[in-house]
């Protein structure tokens, strides 16, 4: 994977809701839909880019971009047409062609807007269909209903697009296994090349867990979650999706190749509030960074910025981190071990400079092999589709 | 040249801990120019680390300082500095042994405390003079009066001379150096005698080999001398003589009374016993030095490494300390849970505490300990006694006749306002009352018989928490006594785990039982698969919980922006891992192994 290369994949974060959904902890903002700044924020977004290009290793090419929020089928087509123009115009890979995603919520687009958005230039649409059932819709705080999302389904294939993803949350209270398995297959039989399907998971601060808290939403059960996984993968691979990550099922070539580039330790730039990116500088350092959540200030920041502002945690950029070797390393494991595929610590030890079957990872391997819950093949180390379940213990015996 | 004895004061600080004991030290030394304000580390008599940070000190150190007193002369002043804790009772007393006087340092805003009484009894059982001193008059808080009162209502010492002093701040410190020589006597001995020099302390140096600190008691002790340690009998040439004032230089020769560092290529410090007598050896021997006895731990725990490659590296680690450290004793054992490791033997708790934490912290290494035992003497039907300090070895019921358990006595200073819930701490632990009695109108000593084991249970944390950190305690081993003991085992999954197997009394046999697995329910980590955790006494089953298997442990999303939170979660997961030790296909942590302790009563 050519991490030390040029190539680059670019987040572009959309922090624009109508509503909050119940489960969501990411960075977004309700407004009405005729307050949203959509040129200003498309400016904003351009100028982000071209200072943050000032700081990157050259000559720039981009792999893909992806328009996630938030809502970003909230903004209007034009500006997202504005901001793909401008940003493929900084060059992409000769002879393949840039994958251009934006997340779209069912309620905030029909069939004219997904039109638009086909025509501006996007390639795939990931569309957030969550559920389909009417009370579990109602308790993730959607405002659509199932006729509606997988209607959305269909007029993107209508449209041409290239890419349809459709998301799925499951495991949720009171859902069964075979209930989980069965909206999985209803949404694989409208047609998307492509599902995530996300095990609910309830974060504190958000409506659902204070609901969960005061008693109004009963807890998950833990065992039906965990069969409900298990329930979804063989619902899905049995209709030929490849369970290619612990989330996502792709028809074979029609995986994200955004989030697989991520997932391969590829740098990606992150653009807009409340948006992270991992890049190479000029000087060969990587860093990670994280704009501050804040869209009015992030509105206001970008009229005058600079570039050395942006290598400063503390006002856009809230946060900054420079990943050494070892440091990314053990991400490249903990990302490479939620894939099928897994990650091959030989190659990516001669890629960092750094040791990857160290003799505390060849013992941890050992005694995860033993228990079915990692396979060695030559460098790789890969984690068995059923011993996802335990993902995150086995990725940190290994890290 | 050896100053002679009238010029020479030899006394030691004692102190109840954190009454100031290395403050005082540190004052001493540099009012008398020992030590110049640029050198000086914060109690710098404590060298090791590890005593700085817990503010103990561990093994004693010595320092000459040279004082011109009011009078114009110079007099030599060899401050002995004595183990401020309850373990090392011995050590403390050989200190003494080798002093004329001693200054009973006691926080005037606190008051005598356990250890206060207890090292002021040793010092006045030694004969020493012993030189009141209230601290910390600086603070607001201070009450000289009713210091005064309790030193001599309790510990039945004369205040009328008591020195008020701040070792912080400098306060009074000259007018101690000039009570050190006017009330301190000099050394008595005889200089032109046969020699003899008491061993009060010993450390291993990697160049010289093992080193004693002696006082000379009679006669002169001369470079080049050949001699003999009559406890042990062997005999050997001095190499090097020398003084520590503060740092070590060498003498020809020390005289009578005075007090310096012995070099001899000794090859151990096993071989230098505390309370030794040297002799000359060439001649026919003086009756030895009074109190020499061998030290014997109380205290024994196994110690294993977390990964079994590292047992070398252990073993290794415990040879170096025990040359610094003879009396903590090591021997090879194994377990069927932890495999090759050691078991190890202490003089105390807060003794077992610092070697492990040197083993962790000098050598770098992972372990696992098991919960604290005490020695037990099983007498067998057929009349053979064994003694046995590893609970999993105590032989099966049906051969066993009686057992003998070691028993304390305990002395606890607690304000009145605890009185209460400090006896009933000591009769939940099988404590029989010795006395009771009131050392002021607000504090009370109370003495107690227990059994060691039950001290060892989390006694004193248990004490501190029902007066709220106010009683202090003292205990010291007195005996042993018949008790009516079973063994409880405690199972995983069905096989027995034996580190975890425990000694209790018959009374609360099915509590403990009962309430070690509710504690290991907690402290086991879910795993992939259920995990039963059963106590048993005999063949009889008499507790059992299931730790639930973990059916998910995975995060659903991690995109860009979740990847450095996910990253610090899982190194904070593999942390957690890193005292874990894999028992058949559980993995137990550190933690459960001294599950006993922490079973509440």
């Amino acid at each position: 994977m050519a991490t030390d290369g040029t190539c680059t994949a670019i987040y572009v974060h959309f922090p624009y809701c109508v509503r909050k959904c119940s489960y969501c902890d990411f960075s977004s903002r309700p407004v009405r839909r005729d307050q949203v700044p959509h040129d200003a924020y498309a400016t904003a977004v351009l100028r982000e880019w071209s200072l943050r290009s000032l700081l990157m290793k050259q000559p720039i090419r981009s792999i893909s971009l992806y328009f996630g929020g938030g809502t970003p089928s909230l903004w209007s087509a034009a500006s997202i047409g504005r901001v793909i123009e401008e940003i493929s115009r900084s060059g992409s890979v000769p002879g393949d062609a840039i994958e251009i995603t934006v997340e779209c919520n069912p309620c905030s687009i029909d069939e004219a807007g997904i039109q638009m958005l086909r025509d501006v230039g996007v390639t795939r649409l990931s569309v957030g269909v969550q559920s389909l059932s009417a009370p579990r819709l109602e308790m993730l705080g959607r405002a659509h209903d199932a006729t509606r999302a997988l209607a959305t389904l269909s007029a993107a294939r209508r449209a041409g697009f290239a890419h349809v993803s459709a998301d799925l949350i499951y495991g949720l209270p009171g859902e069964s296994p075979a209930e989980a398995a069965s909206e999985a297959r209803a949404i694989a039989q409208s047609g998307p090349d492509h599902v995530s399907a996300y095990m609910l998971s309830v974060v504190p601060s958000t409506a659902l867990g204070r609901a969960m808290r005061q008693g109004a939403v009963s807890p998950v059960d833990e065992a039906q979650a965990a069969d409900s996984f298990i329930a979804v993968s063989d619902a899905l691979v049995g209709l030929g999706y490849e369970h290619y990550e612990v989330s996502n099922f792709a028809r074979t070539g029609c995986e994200s190749k955004h989030n697989g580039w991520v997932w391969r330790g590829g740098s990606y730039v992150g653009l807009g509030a409340g948006a992270v990116g991992s890049m190479q500088l000029a000087d060969g350092r990587v860093i990670r960074a994280s704009n501050s959540a804040d869209a009015q200030g992030y509105l206001e920041a970008m009229e005058a910025c600079s570039a050395e502002r942006l290598l400063e945690a503390g006002g856009v950029v809230q946060s900054l981190e420079v990943l050494d070797a070892e440091t990314r390393m053990s991400e490249r494991i903990m990302l490479g071990l939620r894939l099928a595929e897994g990650v091959d610590l030989d190659a990516v030890s001669a890629e960092l400079g750094v040791e990857g079957w160290t003799r505390a990872r060849q013992r941890a391997a050992r005694e995860l092999e033993v228990k079915g819950r990692l396979v060695r093949e030559a460098g790789r180390a890969r984690i068995p589709r059923h011993a996802w379940l335990w993902e995150n213990d086995t990725a940190a015996r290994m890290l | 040249m050896p100053s002679p004895p009238s010029l020479i004061r030899n006394f030691s600080i004692i102190a109840h801990v954190d009454h100031g004991k290395s403050t005082l030290a540190d004052r001493l030394l540099e009012v008398t120019g020992v030590l110049s304000e640029r050198e000086r580390v914060d109690q710098f008599l404590d060298r090791l680390p590890i005593e700085r940070e817990r503010g103990i000190t561990i093994k004693s150190q010595t320092v000459r300082l040279p004082y011109k007193a009011a009078d114009g002369t110079v007099y030599q002043l060899n401050l002995i500095d004595t183990p401020g804790h309850v373990d090392f009772h011995y050590e403390v007393r050989c200190a003494l042994a080798a002093c004329e006087g001693a200054l009973l340092v006691v926080d005037a805003t606190q008051g005598v405390e356990a250890q206060t009484l207890a090292n002021a009894y040793s010092a006045i059982e030694s004969n020493l003079e012993v030189i009141p001193v209230l601290n910390k008059t600086d603070l607001p808080s201070v009450d000289v009066e009713k210091t005064r009162r309790e030193i001599e209502d309790v510990v039945g010492l004369s205040c009328a001379d008591a020195l008020e002093v701040s070792a912080k701040t400098g306060l009074g410190v000259g007018a101690i150096l000039e009570a050190l020589v006017s009330r301190v006597p000099s050394p008595k001995g005889d200089p032109s005698g046969p020699l003899r020099a008491l061993v009060f302390d010993s450390w291993y140096d990697a160049y010289r080999g093992a080193m004693v600190m002696v006082r000379v008691v009679d006669g002169t002790l001369r470079k080049g001398q050949k001699i003999k340690m009559l406890a042990t009998g062997s005999e050997y040439e001095v190499v090097d003589l020398g003084v520590m004032s503060p740092n070590a230089t060498s003498v020809s020769e020390l005289g009578t009374g005075e007090v310096g560092y012995v070099a001899a290529n000794i090859r151990s410090v096993k071989d230098t016993g505390t309370g030794d007598t040297i002799v000359e050896a060439s001649k026919t021997p003086p009756p030895a030095l009074p109190g020499f006895r061998k030290v014997k731990p109380m205290v024994f725990a196994g110690i294993f490494p977390t990964d079994n490659a590292d047992y070398d590296a252990l073993r290794d680690a415990l040879e170096k300390l025990h040359l610094n450290d003879p009396a903590f004793a090591f021997e090879p054992d194994t377990s069927e849970a932890l495999g090759f490791g050691f078991r190890c033997g202490f003089l105390g708790l807060l003794h077992m505490e610092i070697v492990q934490e040197r083993l962790e912290r000098d050598y770098d290494l992972d372990l696992i300990s098991t919960a604290p035992s005490v020695m037990y003497r099983v007498h067998l039907l057929d009349g053979t006694v064994v003694e046995v300090e590893n609970p999993a070895r105590v032989p099966p019921a049906h051969k066993v006749e009686h057992i003998e358990e070691p028993l304390s006595r305990v002395v606890i200073h607690t304000p009145s306002a605890y009185v209460g819930a400090v006896l009933t701490l000591c009769e939940e632990r099988r404590g029989v009352q010795k006395s009771i009695s009131y050392s002021s109108t607000d504090r009370v000593i109370i003495t107690y018989e227990l059994p060691l084991a039950e001290i060892l249970f989390d006694f004193h944390d248990r004490l501190k928490s029902v007066s709220r950190g106010y009683a202090s305690m003292d205990y010291e081993v007195i005996g042993f006594g018949t008790s009516d003991l079973v063994k409880i085992d405690i199972l995983v999954n069905g096989e027995p785990l034996d580190a975890l197997a425990v000694i209790v009394h018959k009374d609360k046999s099915f509590t403990r039982g009962r309430d070690l697995c509710v504690k290991l329910k907690e402290l086991i980590p879910r795993q992939q698969f259920e995990v039963a955790v059963q106590a048993a006494i005999g063949s009889r089953v008499v507790a059992r919980v299931n730790v639930k298997a973990v059916r998910k442990d995975v995060i659903a999303k991690c995109y860009g922006g979740d990847i450095s939170r996910k990253r610090k979660l899982l190194e904070k997961q593999k942390k957690g891992k890193r005292r874990m030790k894999q028992v058949g296909s559980v993995e137990i942590p550190q933690d459960a192994f001294l599950a006993i302790l922490k079973v509440d009563n």
